[in-house]
Protein backbone atom coordinates (compact mmCIF):
# COMPACT_ATOMS: atom_id res chain seq x y z
CA UNK A 1 0.00 0.00 0.00
CA UNK A 2 1.18 3.49 -0.75
CA UNK A 3 0.38 6.48 1.28
CA UNK A 4 0.36 10.33 -0.41
CA UNK A 5 2.37 12.79 1.55
CA UNK A 6 0.37 16.48 1.47
CA UNK A 7 3.04 19.34 1.43
CA UNK A 8 1.35 21.66 4.51
CA UNK A 9 -1.45 23.95 3.10
CA UNK A 10 0.07 27.85 2.46
CA UNK A 11 -1.62 30.11 3.21
CA UNK A 12 -1.85 33.98 1.38
CA UNK A 13 -1.26 37.08 3.27
CA UNK A 14 -2.03 40.66 1.21
CA UNK A 15 -0.57 43.68 1.83
CA UNK A 16 -0.09 46.68 0.52
CA UNK A 17 2.38 47.67 -2.39
CA UNK A 18 4.82 49.49 -0.28
CA UNK A 19 4.94 46.40 2.11
CA UNK A 20 5.63 44.47 -0.53
CA UNK A 21 8.49 46.36 -1.77
CA UNK A 22 9.87 46.59 1.74
CA UNK A 23 9.71 42.92 2.18
CA UNK A 24 11.19 42.16 -1.47
CA UNK A 25 14.44 44.32 -0.87
CA UNK A 26 14.29 43.01 2.73
CA UNK A 27 14.35 39.64 1.61
CA UNK A 28 17.42 40.39 -1.27
CA UNK A 29 19.63 42.06 1.39
CA UNK A 30 19.28 39.54 4.17
CA UNK A 31 19.01 36.44 1.03
CA UNK A 32 15.68 35.11 2.81
CA UNK A 33 12.96 34.14 0.84
CA UNK A 34 9.92 36.39 1.07
CA UNK A 35 8.02 34.32 3.19
CA UNK A 36 10.88 32.99 5.79
CA UNK A 37 11.25 36.94 6.10
CA UNK A 38 7.55 37.67 7.00
CA UNK A 39 7.02 34.65 9.81
CA UNK A 40 10.69 35.49 11.61
CA UNK A 41 10.08 39.32 11.24
CA UNK A 42 5.95 38.52 12.70
CA UNK A 43 7.78 36.15 15.35
CA UNK A 44 10.40 38.97 16.14
CA UNK A 45 8.02 41.61 16.24
CA UNK A 46 5.22 39.28 18.83
CA UNK A 47 7.79 38.95 20.87
CA UNK A 48 9.19 42.23 21.69
CA UNK A 49 5.56 43.73 22.00
CA UNK A 50 5.10 40.61 24.46
CA UNK A 51 7.79 41.81 26.22
CA UNK A 52 6.10 45.27 26.23
CA UNK A 53 2.96 44.39 27.38
CA UNK A 54 4.67 42.11 29.97
CA UNK A 55 6.69 45.37 31.32
CA UNK A 56 3.74 47.28 31.11
CA UNK A 57 1.48 44.66 33.37
CA UNK A 58 4.90 44.27 35.79
CA UNK A 59 4.55 48.00 36.22
CA UNK A 60 0.77 48.06 37.39
CA UNK A 61 1.13 44.88 39.28
CA UNK A 62 3.78 46.92 41.06
CA UNK A 63 1.73 49.20 42.70
CA UNK A 64 -0.49 46.64 44.50
CA UNK A 65 1.20 45.59 47.73
CA UNK A 66 -1.79 42.91 48.37
CA UNK A 67 -3.69 44.91 50.55
CA UNK A 68 -7.38 45.38 49.41
CA UNK A 69 -6.53 49.45 49.82
CA UNK A 70 -3.81 48.93 46.98
CA UNK A 71 -6.88 46.99 44.80
CA UNK A 72 -9.49 49.32 45.09
CA UNK A 73 -7.39 52.24 44.31
CA UNK A 74 -6.00 50.39 41.53
CA UNK A 75 -9.25 49.97 39.98
CA UNK A 76 -10.68 53.41 41.25
CA UNK A 77 -7.89 55.02 38.77
CA UNK A 78 -6.55 56.85 41.71
CA UNK A 79 -3.58 56.94 44.23
CA UNK A 80 -3.67 55.98 47.88
CA UNK A 81 -3.86 58.58 49.18
CA UNK A 82 -6.70 59.68 47.38
CA UNK A 83 -8.40 56.73 48.34
CA UNK A 84 -7.42 57.36 52.46
CA UNK A 85 -8.12 61.13 51.43
CA UNK A 86 -11.92 60.29 51.21
CA UNK A 87 -12.56 57.18 53.45
CA UNK A 88 -10.03 54.70 52.69
CA UNK A 89 -11.24 50.72 52.25
CA UNK A 90 -11.83 48.31 54.58
CA UNK A 91 -8.83 45.12 55.11
CA UNK A 92 -9.72 41.89 53.50
CA UNK A 93 -12.10 40.00 55.25
CA UNK B 1 -37.35 56.56 40.87
CA UNK B 2 -34.72 59.21 41.60
CA UNK B 3 -31.46 57.50 43.65
CA UNK B 4 -31.11 57.73 47.70
CA UNK B 5 -29.70 61.27 48.85
CA UNK B 6 -25.84 61.35 49.20
CA UNK B 7 -24.33 64.17 51.29
CA UNK B 8 -21.25 66.17 50.07
CA UNK B 9 -18.10 64.81 51.85
CA UNK B 10 -18.45 68.44 52.80
CA UNK B 11 -21.55 68.78 54.41
CA UNK B 12 -21.02 64.92 55.98
CA UNK B 13 -17.78 66.09 57.85
CA UNK B 14 -18.90 69.93 58.82
CA UNK B 15 -22.48 70.25 59.09
CA UNK B 16 -23.68 66.48 59.91
CA UNK B 17 -20.18 66.51 62.18
CA UNK B 18 -20.11 62.97 61.15
CA UNK B 19 -16.92 61.10 60.45
CA UNK B 20 -16.48 59.72 56.99
CA UNK B 21 -16.42 56.00 56.67
CA UNK B 22 -14.57 53.54 54.92
CA UNK B 23 -15.56 53.83 51.08
CA UNK B 24 -17.25 50.05 51.87
CA UNK B 25 -19.94 51.72 52.80
CA UNK B 26 -22.01 54.10 50.69
CA UNK B 27 -22.41 57.65 51.39
CA UNK B 28 -26.19 56.99 50.73
CA UNK B 29 -26.26 54.33 53.04
CA UNK B 30 -25.29 56.51 55.81
CA UNK B 31 -28.21 56.55 59.00
CA UNK B 32 -28.64 60.06 59.93
CA UNK B 33 -32.60 61.36 60.13
CA UNK B 34 -32.02 64.54 57.68
CA UNK B 35 -30.62 62.06 55.08
CA UNK B 36 -33.65 59.24 55.48
CA UNK B 37 -36.25 61.91 55.62
CA UNK B 38 -34.42 63.39 52.04
CA UNK B 39 -34.22 59.59 50.73
CA UNK B 40 -38.24 59.75 51.17
CA UNK B 41 -38.69 62.95 49.99
CA UNK B 42 -37.19 62.59 46.32
CA UNK B 43 -38.16 58.62 46.44
CA UNK B 44 -40.82 60.15 43.99
CA UNK B 45 -39.49 62.04 40.93
CA UNK B 46 -43.65 63.73 40.68
CA UNK B 47 -43.33 64.92 44.59
CA UNK B 48 -43.42 68.71 44.81
CA UNK B 49 -40.35 70.17 46.35
CA UNK B 50 -40.04 73.09 48.53
CA UNK B 51 -37.32 75.37 46.72
CA UNK B 52 -35.20 78.14 48.82
CA UNK B 53 -36.33 81.27 47.71
CA UNK B 54 -33.53 83.61 48.90
CA UNK B 55 -30.86 81.34 46.66
CA UNK B 56 -31.08 82.48 43.41
CA UNK B 57 -27.83 80.81 41.49
CA UNK B 58 -28.48 77.07 42.21
CA UNK B 59 -32.31 75.60 42.35
CA UNK B 60 -31.32 74.08 46.06
CA UNK B 61 -34.82 72.12 47.75
CA UNK B 62 -35.71 72.56 52.27
CA UNK B 63 -35.62 69.33 53.82
CA UNK B 64 -37.07 69.49 57.33
CA UNK B 65 -37.16 66.56 60.52
CA UNK B 66 -37.06 67.56 64.09
CA UNK B 67 -34.38 70.33 64.82
CA UNK B 68 -32.08 69.12 61.51
CA UNK B 69 -32.67 71.85 58.52
CA UNK B 70 -31.15 70.20 54.97
CA UNK B 71 -30.39 71.70 51.42
CA UNK B 72 -30.61 69.28 48.29
CA UNK B 73 -29.21 70.07 45.01
CA UNK B 74 -30.43 67.85 42.29
CA UNK B 75 -27.82 66.45 39.67
CA UNK B 76 -29.56 64.77 37.05
CA UNK B 77 -31.28 61.99 38.42
CA UNK B 78 -28.96 61.95 41.98
CA UNK B 79 -29.86 64.36 44.44
CA UNK B 80 -27.08 65.44 47.29
CA UNK B 81 -27.62 66.64 50.99
CA UNK B 82 -25.16 69.76 50.60
CA UNK B 83 -25.49 71.74 53.42
CA UNK B 84 -26.76 71.05 56.80
CA UNK B 85 -28.01 72.65 60.17
CA UNK B 86 -29.85 72.87 62.98
CA UNK B 87 -32.71 75.09 63.96
CA UNK B 88 -31.70 76.63 67.70
CA UNK B 89 -34.31 76.62 70.02
CA UNK B 90 -34.77 80.72 70.90
CA UNK B 91 -32.39 81.85 68.01
CA UNK B 92 -33.51 84.85 65.60
CA UNK B 93 -31.87 82.94 62.60
CA UNK B 94 -33.47 80.47 60.64
CA UNK B 95 -31.01 78.15 58.73
CA UNK B 96 -32.16 78.96 55.35
CA UNK B 97 -31.76 82.62 56.06
CA UNK B 98 -28.25 81.86 57.14
CA UNK B 99 -27.38 79.87 54.49
CA UNK B 100 -28.64 82.72 52.41
CA UNK B 101 -26.32 85.30 54.14
CA UNK B 102 -23.77 82.81 53.56
CA UNK B 103 -24.62 83.07 49.90
CA UNK B 104 -24.20 86.74 49.62
CA UNK B 105 -20.93 86.82 51.49
CA UNK B 106 -19.47 84.42 48.65
CA UNK B 107 -20.68 86.11 45.76
CA UNK B 108 -18.99 89.42 47.20
CA UNK B 109 -16.13 87.40 47.37
CA UNK B 110 -16.34 85.68 44.20
CA UNK B 111 -17.23 89.14 42.03
CA UNK B 112 -14.28 90.72 43.93
CA UNK B 113 -11.93 88.00 42.84
CA UNK B 114 -13.20 87.31 39.03
CA UNK B 115 -13.68 89.75 36.16
CA UNK B 116 -16.96 88.94 35.00
CA UNK B 117 -19.42 89.59 37.96
CA UNK B 118 -22.33 86.92 38.95
CA UNK B 119 -25.74 88.17 38.45
CA UNK B 120 -27.42 86.31 41.11
CA UNK B 121 -27.58 87.82 44.62
CA UNK B 122 -25.97 84.25 45.91
CA UNK B 123 -23.06 82.31 45.00
CA UNK B 124 -23.36 78.55 46.15
CA UNK B 125 -21.24 76.65 43.80
CA UNK B 126 -18.78 76.19 46.57
CA UNK B 127 -21.59 73.77 48.46
CA UNK B 128 -22.14 71.42 45.02
CA UNK B 129 -20.13 68.49 44.38
CA UNK B 130 -16.79 68.74 43.24
CA UNK B 131 -13.33 66.90 43.18
CA UNK B 132 -13.39 65.06 46.39
CA UNK B 133 -16.76 63.76 45.84
CA UNK B 134 -16.11 62.56 42.08
CA UNK B 135 -13.05 60.46 44.04
CA UNK B 136 -15.52 59.00 46.42
CA UNK B 137 -17.76 58.08 44.45
CA UNK B 138 -15.48 56.02 41.97
CA UNK B 139 -13.99 54.65 45.28
CA UNK B 140 -17.12 53.08 46.34
CA UNK B 141 -18.15 51.45 42.70
CA UNK B 142 -14.37 50.77 43.12
CA UNK B 143 -14.73 48.74 46.37
CA UNK B 144 -17.73 46.85 45.41
CA UNK B 145 -15.77 45.90 41.86
CA UNK B 146 -13.18 44.28 43.88
CA UNK B 147 -15.20 42.21 46.14
CA UNK B 148 -17.36 40.85 43.47
CA UNK B 149 -13.85 40.04 41.52
CA UNK B 150 -12.21 38.51 44.29
CA UNK B 151 -14.69 36.25 45.15
CA UNK B 152 -15.18 35.20 40.94
CA UNK B 153 -11.77 34.94 40.41
CA UNK B 154 -11.01 32.44 43.83
CA UNK B 155 -14.17 30.62 42.36
CA UNK B 156 -13.07 30.27 39.25
CA UNK B 157 -8.77 29.10 40.36
CA UNK B 158 -10.76 26.51 43.02
CA UNK B 159 -13.44 25.16 40.44
CA UNK B 160 -10.26 24.55 37.75
CA UNK B 161 -8.25 23.05 40.68
CA UNK B 162 -10.79 21.08 41.14
CA UNK B 163 -11.26 19.61 37.80
CA UNK B 164 -8.56 20.55 35.53
CA UNK B 165 -10.79 22.50 33.20
CA UNK B 166 -11.17 25.81 32.17
CA UNK B 167 -13.62 27.99 33.90
CA UNK B 168 -14.95 31.08 32.78
CA UNK B 169 -17.76 33.63 33.46
CA UNK B 170 -19.18 37.02 31.48
CA UNK B 171 -17.95 40.24 33.65
CA UNK B 172 -19.10 43.39 32.30
CA UNK B 173 -19.35 42.37 29.04
CA UNK B 174 -15.94 40.60 29.02
CA UNK B 175 -15.32 36.70 29.30
CA UNK B 176 -12.72 35.57 32.38
CA UNK B 177 -11.45 32.61 31.90
CA UNK B 178 -9.07 30.57 34.46
CA UNK B 179 -7.44 27.42 33.86
CA UNK B 180 -5.23 25.72 36.97
CA UNK B 181 -2.96 22.41 35.61
CA UNK B 182 -1.77 20.89 39.27
CA UNK B 183 -0.56 17.46 37.65
CA UNK B 184 2.77 19.17 35.83
CA UNK B 185 5.42 17.37 37.69
CA UNK B 186 5.66 19.47 40.83
CA UNK B 187 4.36 22.99 39.28
CA UNK B 188 1.12 24.39 39.29
CA UNK B 189 0.77 26.66 36.49
CA UNK B 190 -2.24 28.90 35.44
CA UNK B 191 -3.65 31.00 32.59
CA UNK B 192 -6.25 33.56 32.61
CA UNK B 193 -7.68 34.44 29.85
CA UNK B 194 -10.02 37.52 29.20
CA UNK B 195 -12.18 38.37 26.33
CA UNK B 196 -13.15 41.64 25.34
CA UNK B 197 -11.73 45.14 25.61
CA UNK B 198 -10.98 45.92 29.51
CA UNK B 199 -8.64 48.29 31.14
CA UNK B 200 -5.48 47.40 32.06
CA UNK B 201 -5.78 48.86 35.47
CA UNK B 202 -8.94 45.87 35.97
CA UNK B 203 -6.39 43.02 34.29
CA UNK B 204 -3.44 43.52 36.69
CA UNK B 205 -6.25 43.81 39.86
CA UNK B 206 -7.74 40.56 38.28
CA UNK B 207 -3.81 38.90 38.24
CA UNK B 208 -2.96 39.93 41.68
CA UNK B 209 -6.64 38.32 43.21
CA UNK B 210 -4.61 34.97 41.97
CA UNK B 211 -3.24 33.34 44.53
CA UNK B 212 0.82 32.21 45.27
CA UNK B 213 1.76 33.75 42.11
CA UNK B 214 4.90 35.43 41.90
CA UNK B 215 3.46 39.28 40.40
CA UNK B 216 6.70 39.84 38.05
CA UNK B 217 6.49 36.11 36.70
CA UNK B 218 3.26 36.72 34.69
CA UNK B 219 3.40 36.17 30.73
CA UNK B 220 1.97 37.07 28.33
CA UNK B 221 1.05 33.67 26.15
CA UNK B 222 -0.33 32.98 22.23
CA UNK B 223 -2.30 30.26 23.47
CA UNK B 224 -4.30 28.15 26.02
CA UNK B 225 -2.67 24.55 27.22
CA UNK B 226 -5.94 23.10 25.21
CA UNK B 227 -6.83 25.40 22.40
CA UNK B 228 -6.23 28.29 19.98
CA UNK B 229 -6.33 32.13 20.88
CA UNK B 230 -9.49 34.07 20.09
CA UNK B 231 -10.34 37.35 18.53
CA UNK B 232 -9.69 40.26 21.18
CA UNK B 233 -8.48 37.66 23.39
CA UNK B 234 -5.50 38.17 26.28
CA UNK B 235 -4.04 35.47 27.90
CA UNK B 236 -1.44 35.90 31.25
CA UNK B 237 0.34 32.75 32.64
CA UNK B 238 2.48 31.92 35.68
CA UNK B 239 3.40 28.98 37.97
CA UNK B 240 1.05 29.05 41.19
CA UNK B 241 2.83 27.82 45.25
CA UNK B 242 1.11 24.46 45.13
CA UNK B 243 0.42 25.20 49.26
CA UNK B 244 -2.05 28.53 48.09
CA UNK B 245 -3.58 26.55 45.59
CA UNK B 246 -4.34 23.62 48.23
CA UNK B 247 -4.49 26.55 50.78
CA UNK B 248 -7.50 27.63 48.35
CA UNK B 249 -9.36 24.68 47.92
CA UNK B 250 -10.01 23.85 51.45
CA UNK B 251 -11.29 27.73 52.29
CA UNK B 252 -13.90 26.00 50.31
CA UNK B 253 -17.12 28.45 50.87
Amino acid sequence: MTTTEHAPRQTAVKVSPEGDKLITSGAHYLHMSKKDLVEAAVAYYLDARREEMQAGMRELLSELDGSRASRVAMLAGMTRAELDSVGGAEDDG
Amino acid sequence: MAERVRPTLRCLREDLALPVPRVDTPLDEIAHPLLAKATERFADDQAPQERIGAIDDQVLFKVKIQRWRGAVWVDADLPWLVAAGQREDGSPEDFYAALATRGSAARARYNAEHATPLRSTTYCGYFLPGHEDDLRWRAEAAARTERRLRTTVHDLVRQSLLDGHEQAVMLDGAALGVQVLADQGHETYVAIRIIGSVPRRLVATILSLIPGCQSDAWMSDYAMPERAVAPEEQIWSNIMDPAAAAKLVEEQP
